[in-house]
C-alpha cells in the first residue's frame, strides 16, 4: 500500500513538472515580460563568472585554434577577416544600392542609420545551445543594447546583417544568427535587367534552415512569379513598413543557384550569407529603430 | 541543507561551463550537456523523484541561457532524470562502464525528448536529420565526459549519513 502511494506521488511530481514546463514554454512563446526579466537577471548574475571563465578559457581555445594554423598569426588573421567581411559586404551592397538610391530615397521616408547609432562589440563566443545558432557579444544593456536590435558587420551604407539581439544582460548579449532556423526577415532581391542596369527584384522572406547554413528565400510577391531568380542576385533587408524591425538595405546574401521563373507558382531560392558567420570577431549593434528626436 | 547548497553550486558550475568552456570545445558544432550528465548522476544516486526535480531545476537554469523556449530543457531533463531513477531502482548489479553508458543513453533519450517536444511547441525544423545528428554526437560526448562528472556530482549529492552504494572504477 505504502509503495503504491509512493509511486503515485512520484508520478504526480513528474506530471506536475511536465505541465509546468509546458506552461513556461507557452508563456515564453507569447513573449512574456516576466520570462525576459528572468533571463536578463540570470545572465546578470552569471556574467561576472562568465567573464572570468572566458578570460581563463579563451587563451586555451585560441591556442587550440592556432594548432592547425601554426604559420599564421592570430591577430593578423582576425584583422584580415574583418577587412574581408567589410569588403564582401561593400561589393554586394553596391549592386543593390545603385538601384535603391535613385528611386527609394525619393519615394520613401526611410529612417537612416549612422555609425553614431551603432555599438561595436567583440564576439566572445558562440551561444550555449546545440539547436540554435547564436553568438555571445561583449556588450549589453549598459551600452544601450536592447532585445530585437539588428547586428551587422561592415561600414555605414555597406553593412551586412549578422543577426538580431535575442537576449541581453548588463554586460553581454546573445545574438540569434541569420542562419538560425527560427530567424526570419523581410527581404528583396536586387537584380540586373538585360542591359545590365540594376533593378529591384521580387520581395519575400529570408529564413534560416536547420539542415543548412544557407538561408531560404521564399518569394511572397504575387506579381513576380514570372521572374527568374538568378545566380548572383543580392538579397537585402526589406525594411520600411514591410518589416520595421530592420533598416532597409542590409545585405543578407547572394543566390548561389538560378531558380527559373515559375509562372503562377511561388518559388524558393537559397541564399549564401555574404559574411562568414563562424569567423566573426567584431560586430556592430544598430540602435534601431532610432530613438525619436525630442 | 548543506547538500542542497552543494547541489545548487553544481547547477551554477554546470551553467558556467556550458556557456563558456564547452562553447569552445564543440565537436562538429555540437557541445555536450554537462548539466544533463549531472542530473543523471543525481537521479542514479537518489531515485526518480529527486532526479525529476533536479532535472527540472537544472534544465530551467540552462534554458535561461538558450534561445529555445524556456522550459524545453527543463522538460527533457526532468523526464530523463525520472527515467534514470526508475531504471536505477530495478538494477541489482552495477558495472564499471555505468557512467559512460548512462551518459550516452541518457543523452540520447533526453535529446529525443527535446527535439520531439520542441517540434510540438512549434520550433522550426526540429524533427530533421540534422537534429538527429546533433543528438547522436551530443550523446557520445555526454558518454565521454560522464566518467569525470559522475564521481564529482555523486559526492555533492550524497547525504551526510549515507554510505556509498556504487563506485566507478
Amino acid at each position: 500500500m505504502d509503495i503504491s502511494r509512493h509511486d503515485r506521488h512520484r508520478r504526480l511530481t513528474l506530471v506536475l513538472l511536465v505541465i509546468t514546463s509546458l506552461a513556461l514554454m507557452s508563456l515564453d512563446e507569447r513573449g512574456s515580460g516576466i520570462i525576459n526579466s528572468a533571463r536578463t537577471a540570470a545572465q546578470d548574475v552569471v556574467s561576472p563568472v562568465q567573464h572570468l571563465a572566458d578570460d581563463a578559457f579563451n587563451p586555451v581555445s585560441d591556442w587550440l585554434d592556432g594548432l592547425g594554423r601554426a604559420n599564421e598569426l592570430q591577430d593578423q588573421n582576425e584583422k584580415l577577416q574583418r577587412e574581408l567581411d567589410a569588403a564582401k559586404a561593400e561589393i554586394a551592397s553596391a549592386k543593390g544600392s545603385l538601384a535603391d538610391l535613385a528611386t527609394l530615397k525619393q519615394l520613401m521616408d526611410l529612417p537612416d542609420i549612422a555609425d553614431g547609432d551603432a555599438v561595436a562589440a567583440d564576439v566572445v563566443g558562440t551561444g550555449a545551445g546545440n539547436f540554435s545558432r547564436t553568438l555571445r557579444i561583449s556588450k549589453g544593456s549598459s551600452s544601450g543594447i536592447a532585445k530585437g536590435m539588428p547586428v551587422v558587420v561592415g561600414t555605414n551604407g555597406a553593412s551586412a546583417l549578422v543577426g538580431q539581439v535575442a537576449s541581453v544582460s548588463k554586460s553581454s548579449a546573445i545574438v540569434e544568427r541569420i542562419d538560425d532556423a527560427n530567424f526570419g526577415v523581410g527581404a528583396q532581391l536586387m537584380q540586373t535587367d538585360a542591359q545590365g542596369n540594376p533593378e529591384q527584384g521580387p520581395k519575400g522572406i529570408a529564413e534560416g534552415q536547420r539542415d543548412s547554413n544557407l538561408l531560404r528565400f521564399s518569394v511572397i510577391d504575387p506579381g513576380s512569379t514570372a521572374i527568374a531568380l538568378n545566380k548572383g542576385d543580392v538579397a537585402i533587408t526589406l525594411g520600411g513598413t514591410d518589416d520595421p524591425s530592420y533598416p532597409r538595405g542590409l545585405v543578407l546574401g547572394t543566390v548561389p543557384r538560378q531558380v527559373s521563373a515559375g509562372g503562377s507558382i511561388a518559388r524558393d531560392a537559397e541564399l549564401r550569407p555574404i559574411v562568414d558567420l563562424d569567423s566573426l570577431t567584431i560586430v556592430k549593434v544598430l540602435k534601431y529603430p532610432p530613438a525619436p528626436v525630442p | 541543507m548543506i547538500r542542497r547548497i552543494r547541489l545548487g553550486l553544481v547547477v551554477l558550475v554546470c551553467v558556467v561551463l556550458q556557456t563558456t568552456l564547452f562553447t569552445h570545445l564543440r565537436i562538429d558544432g555540437v557541445a555536450p550537456d554537462i548539466g544533463l550528465v549531472a542530473v543523471l548522476a543525481v537521479a542514479w544516486e537518489d531515485g526518480p523523484e529527486t532526479g525529476a526535480l533536479y532535472g527540472f531545476v537544472m534544465g530551467l537554469a540552462v534554458d535561461l541561457f538558450l534561445t529555445t523556449p524556456l522550459g524545453l530543457s527543463a522538460l527533457a531533463f526532468a523526464v530523463t532524470g525520472y527515467a534514470v531513477g526508475v531504471f536505477q531502482s530495478g538494477v541489482v548489479r552495477t558495472t564499471p562502464w555505468l557512467a559512460p553508458i548512462l551518459g550516452g543513453v541518457g543523452g540520447l533519450f533526453s535529446g529525443l525528448v527535446f527535439i520531439t517536444a520542441g517540434a510540438i511547441v512549434g520550433q522550426s525544423g526540429m524533427l530533421s536529420f540534422d537534429s538527429l545528428r546533433i543528438v547522436l554526437i551530443a550523446s557520445v560526448y555526454d558518454a565521454v565526459i560522464a566518467p569525470i562528472v559522475f564521481p564529482l556530482v555523486r559526492r555533492a549529492a550524497r547525504r551526510e549519513d549515507a554510505r556509498p552504494t556504487w563506485r566507478i572504477r
